[in-house]
């Protein structure tokens, strides 16, 4: 088992933000790693840096992380041009970023989840052995976020 | 938490002539089966994960249609989609608003079991889900 501790989660959010999800980080990460077919658990700020987190394997944990920026990045701009643009506008009419509800992507050696929590701008990374385990960790991770609500600061919207 | 495996083992070993149990959500995604894609394909009965995948996003189609005008002829959501054919047949319940248990059982199987046994643990699911 490898991955960031909770120092290293604050060592990693230096952004200054009052951050409720940390104390809960390791419990949930275990939890969601324990999901059949899971080989990455993570949790990421909204800007895809990865805070914590637990992999069967160094290398695996490696290329989920490469992947979570881009991925995220892309999934926001996607959700955005599906919006056409509407974004949301903001209380002083300036748009707001529109956040995707959850990302699913299928790869070559398996298949990764992301999903943001619902009143922080944390995302859950799952990494999965293969696109057949998707069904089965939505569901475990819609269990484990509603009973974990309170420590990460919001459910997902799985 | 719930452990779907053990609850659908549970049903596969209580109904003879049952190839495969499954829960799917309703977006179409298979969310647990038994016996797994290893262990049906050992045994030469239950359908292969593909084909397994087709059949979950074919009924979650199927209960979306009878969820619309059907439901509304009847005066009530359509909850059980049963087909049958010489071979064997399909039986596909709701458990909630977002998952839905079918079973594929064979020739042999009894109707009225399947049924029975299926409603019981959609109930079952359905009060730990609540």
């Amino acid at each position: 088992m490898s991955g960031g501790s909770l120092v290293d989660a604050e060592r990693a959010d230096r952004g200054g933000r009052p951050d409720p999800a940390q104390p809960g980080f390791d419990a949930v990460l275990d939890e969601l790693l324990a999901v059949r077919g899971a080989t990455v658990a993570a949790v990421a700020d909204g800007g895809g840096v990865v805070l914590a987190s637990r992999a069967a394997d160094e290398a695996t944990l490696r290329r989920t992380t490469d992947v979570v920026t881009s991925a995220l990045a892309a999934a926001t701009a996607l959700t955005g041009l599906l919006e056409d643009g509407a974004g949301g506008a903001g209380a002083g009419g300036q748009a707001t970023a529109p956040v995707p509800k959850q990302v699913m992507l299928n790869l070559d050696d398996g298949a990764l989840l992301l999903v943001p929590l619902t009143t922080s701008d944390h995302v859950i990374v799952l990494g999965l052995a293969s696109e057949a385990d998707i069904g089965r960790a939505r569901f475990a991770l819609k269990s484990i976020l509603a009973g974990s609500a309170g420590r990460l600061g919001g459910g997902g919207r799985v | 938490m719930t452990n779907l495996e053990d609850v659908l083992a549970g049903l596969w070993a209580q109904l003879p002539g049952c190839r495969v149990a499954a829960v799917v959500g309703m977006d179409g995604l298979l969310v647990e089966r038994h016996p797994s894609v290893a262990v049906g394909t050992a045994l030469g009965s239950a359908p292969g994960g593909d084909e397994l995948e087709y059949l979950a996003a074919d009924l979650t189609t199927a209960f979306t249609l009878v969820g619309g005008e059907l439901s509304k002829q009847l005066g009530s959501r359509v909850d059980e989609l049963v087909a049958l054919g010489e071979s064997g047949g399909y039986l596909a319940r709701r458990v909630d608003a977002n998952l839905f248990l079918f079973v594929v059982v064979g020739a042999t199987a009894d109707l009225g079991v399947v049924r029975r046994s299926v409603a019981g643990v959609c109930e079952q699911l359905a009060a730990e889900f609540a």
